[in-house]
């Protein structure tokens, strides 16, 4: 029989005290702070891929930003193209009626004079800005792509953002690839199709005009597929934009499953562990106040 | 037979047993809370009849003698406790230096490094959304700054931990040859005392206290030679050998590990590796797992992202088409020491953050240039850091996880450990300890035995009276 002294009750008592306390303390904290997961060792693994799971929310979140504020820009370069295409058309039908022989010389004088404003519209509109950006310039976005003669400054680079992690999306279209591709119509220049257009109106030159009439037929299809291209990136960023947002929700769920507390089980743990202290504290009361001989003679 | 006046020699032995006996229960009961007292007993035998008698009647005994003071003390399991004090003591050090190490390098959410690594990726890609926007260039500097000061803040606390852990192991290794010489003194005094047939039952308990103290505080075990002199050894070699004591010394390398050496003499000798127990033995442990195993892993991570980060940079071209600098300053080699060192280029500014690739025609701006930028929000996803097999954040995310899993371990070690030890302290209680009932039960023998010698010299007395009046 193991023999009993005053001072084993005190050691265990003491031990269980300090447990049940502790535990106490740390269901206090978790249903406080409503986190299961306060420092890496509550949970390693959790914690290890806790931030990971943080990184590329953060990385999914910025991408939505980058996308949010490349919209705009590539709206604008959609807006624009619209409108060069209805200029486009104006000349296009001007240029046929001017074609049918009863018109005079003056009257196509005239026309030419209007041929020149269509172009200088869409100089300016070629020269369009979105937050201080020329955005047909590619690169060289500071200074107007388009001098007054339609002679283009800009290079032929594409903005990329990234859109997705790791994935790169074209959020601009230079200039040169609507109004002078290779082996494409020259819209905008002192040799361009409008040129040439001014041109034989104020010659009365009606082969010229012909001749114009196809090649800004041409010219419109060119922006037409210029545009469409834009609508593809746009199309893109949309259906990006919405994945990650939905990237975000499901990271957002792992993040909690991995570091929040479930309210209920951790509120019943934090009931429990009150009441196994209070259980710890009447024992031990017991304990130390046990049967003695001392009492009793 | 003896005559009557031997009877009242006799009824005196009797009282001065019960009296020494009420006395010695006395000191057990004041001693029941102090700690290391093993309970004592009186050890008394009976008086032999005196040898030269001429009767030749049935020679009768002389009452009681008291021999010695016993003390109940169970050695192996003293060497038990020994061992399991040195464990826990080991565990329980090891764990509070690694909640500060948990603290310092695994810290979780806004402040955490995970986060300023991810923040500054992120804002070289919000630089490549918008490469020409003053504000977010001055987003990215600030976020490079602050994963400077993460890192700088992190070998900052992770150095106190090793230089506060080699304070305390000065002061251990202090404390330590104290004890051993009080134990090399009280091993000449008890050897003294129990030659001259003293009972040393109080010194001996006062020797087992700092032999206990001494295995808590350096895993040190102990043995008690035939002579009644503990021999104290540390990893092999004799602390404490007969009244000799020898004393450690801790000494910080230069990477700021503690060395501990013993001294006995002239006579020095490396004891380092070989103190693997007690807090001694945890302070080292602790030492050695941020010197040896994470530092070095953190270090490593910060020249992996300075080197990365500045070789691309410096393959772009800065707002005016300048070739683009270092954004943090440049590390050498060795890698050691990188944390601390990490920080900004003076040299560099918001217009010089190199977002472009460098432009076609070196006259014309190309402000939306955006190429070098994509480029350096690329490297986040590159398996860049922990020698070509993971990506920065997936080193940082290894690297909490080894902390929180060597903290996790030695917690529960700490628990295990101490349950033992409460185990153990317990059964040595129940073999060595004090019962208040027991001595309450022999505070009663020991009362009633006194009323009876009372009672005898009562009627030895009552006899003599009767004589007397004849």
């Amino acid at each position: 029989m193991l023999r009993i002294t005053d001072r084993m009750g005190q050691l265990t008592c003491q031990l269980d005290l300090a447990r049940a306390q502790y535990r106490l303390a740390m269901q206090q904290r978790e249903a406080s702070s409503g986190l299961r997961l306060n420092q890496a060792s509550d949970d390693p693994g959790g914690a290890a891929s806790l931030v990971r799971i943080e990184a590329n929310l953060e990385q999914v979140r910025q991408c939505s930003d980058n996308i949010s504020r490349a919209t705009g820009e590539l709206t604008t370069a959609d807006d624009a193209l619209a409108s060069v295409t209805d200029l486009l058309i104006d000349a296009r039908e001007l240029s046929i009626s001017m074609a049918n022989g009863s018109y005079t010389a003056a009257e196509r004088a005239d026309a030419a004079l209007q041929v020149q404003q269509i172009r200088e519209q869409l100089i300016a509109i070629a020269n369009t800005e979105f937050d201080g950006k020329h955005i047909f310039g590619g690169y060289r976005t500071e200074a107007a792509p388009y001098d007054p003669t339609g002679t283009y400054l800009g290079d032929g680079n594409t903005r990329l953002i990234l859109a997705a992690p790791g994935l790169q999306v074209g959020v601009s279209i230079s200039g040169d690839e609507v109004f002078n591709p290779v082996s494409g119509q020259d819209v905008l220049t002192n040799t361009g199709v409008l040129a040439s257009l001014q041109t034989a109106l104020a010659t009365n030159d009606l082969t010229g005009i012909q001749n114009a009439t196809a090649a800004l037929g041409e010219a419109q299809t060119q922006v037409t597929s210029a545009r469409a291209r834009l609508g593809i990136d746009l199309d893109r960023l949309m259906s990006l934009d919405s994945m990650m947002g939905s990237r975000l929700v499901q990271l957002a769920g792992a993040r909690a499953e991995v570091r929040d507390a479930d309210a209920v089980e951790s509120l019943s743990s934090l009931v429990l562990a009150q009441q196994s202290l209070t259980a710890t504290l009447k024992v031990s009361a017991q304990v130390l106040s046990k049967l003695s001989l001392v009492d009793a003679l | 037979m003896g005559g009557l006046f031997d009877g009242l020699t006799l009824a005196r032995s009797t009282l001065s047993a019960a009296q020494a006996g009420v006395q010695l229960t006395g000191h057990n009961i004041s001693n029941a809370n102090t700690e290391g007292y093993h309970r004592q007993r009186l050890a008394t035998s009976a008086v032999a009849p005196p040898a030269n008698t001429a009767s030749t009647l049935p020679r009768i005994g002389g009452g009681v003698q008291v021999d010695n003071i016993l003390r109940a003390a169970d050695p192996l399991l003293a060497r038990r406790v020994a061992a399991s004090l040195g464990g826990e003591a080991w565990a329980s050090t090891r764990e509070n230096l690694m909640l500060q190490v948990e603290q310092a390098v695994a810290e979780l959410g806004e402040g955490g490094a995970g986060a300023a690594i991810s923040d500054l990726m992120d804002k070289f890609s919000a630089l490549s959304t918008s490469p020409s926007d003053m504000t977010v260039r001055r987003e990215v500097l600030a976020a490079a700054r602050n994963l400077a000061d993460t890192f700088n803040r992190m070998a900052a606390d992770l150095d106190l931990v090793v230089d506060g852990a080699h304070a305390e192991a000065t002061a251990t290794a202090e404390s330590i040859g104290a004890k051993a010489a009080e134990i090399a003194s009280l091993n000449s005094q008890i050897v003294e005392a129990e030659a001259n047939g003293q009972q040393a039952a109080n010194l001996r308990d006062r020797r087992d206290l700092l032999a206990c103290d001494l295995a808590s505080l350096a895993g040190t075990t102990s043995f008690e030679t035939s002579y009644g002199q503990l021999t104290v050894l540390i990893g092999g070699m004799s602390l404490v050998q007969g009244n000799i004591s020898s004393t450690l010394q801790v000494s910080q390398g230069t990477d700021g590990k503690s060395g501990v050496t013993l001294v006995s003499g002239g006579a020095r000798v490396d004891v380092t590796a070989s103190v693997t127990s007690g807090e001694l033995g945890g302070l080292l442990s602790v030492q050695s797992t941020v010197v040896d195993d994470l530092m070095p892993r953190v270090d490593q991570l910060v020249y992996d992202i300075v080197t990365a980060v500045n070789t691309q940079h410096q393959l772009g071209v800065d707002l005016n088409g300048a070739a683009g600098g270092n954004l943090f300053t440049p590390l050498g080699l060795p890698v050691a020491g990188s944390a601390a060192a990490m920080s900004l280029d003076p040299t560099i500014t918001p217009q010089g953050l190199a977002a472009s690739s460098p432009w076609a025609v070196p006259a014309v701006p190309e402000p939306s240039n955006n190429d070098n930028a994509l480029q350096l929000a690329a490297l986040a996803g590159q398996f860049l850091a922990g020698g070509g097999t993971t990506t920065f954040s997936g080193e940082i995310s290894a690297i909490v996880g080894h902390v929180g899993t060597l903290t996790d371990q030695v917690m529960q070690a700490a628990a295990v450990r101490k349950d033992e030890l409460t185990y153990l302290q317990t059964l040595q209680h129940s073999s060595d300890g004090v019962s208040l009932d027991e001595e309450m039960i022999q505070l009663i023998e020991f009362q009633r035995s006194y009323q009876a010698g009372v009672k005898v010299l009562h009627v030895i007395d009552s006899l003599l009276e009767q004589v007397l009046k004849m």
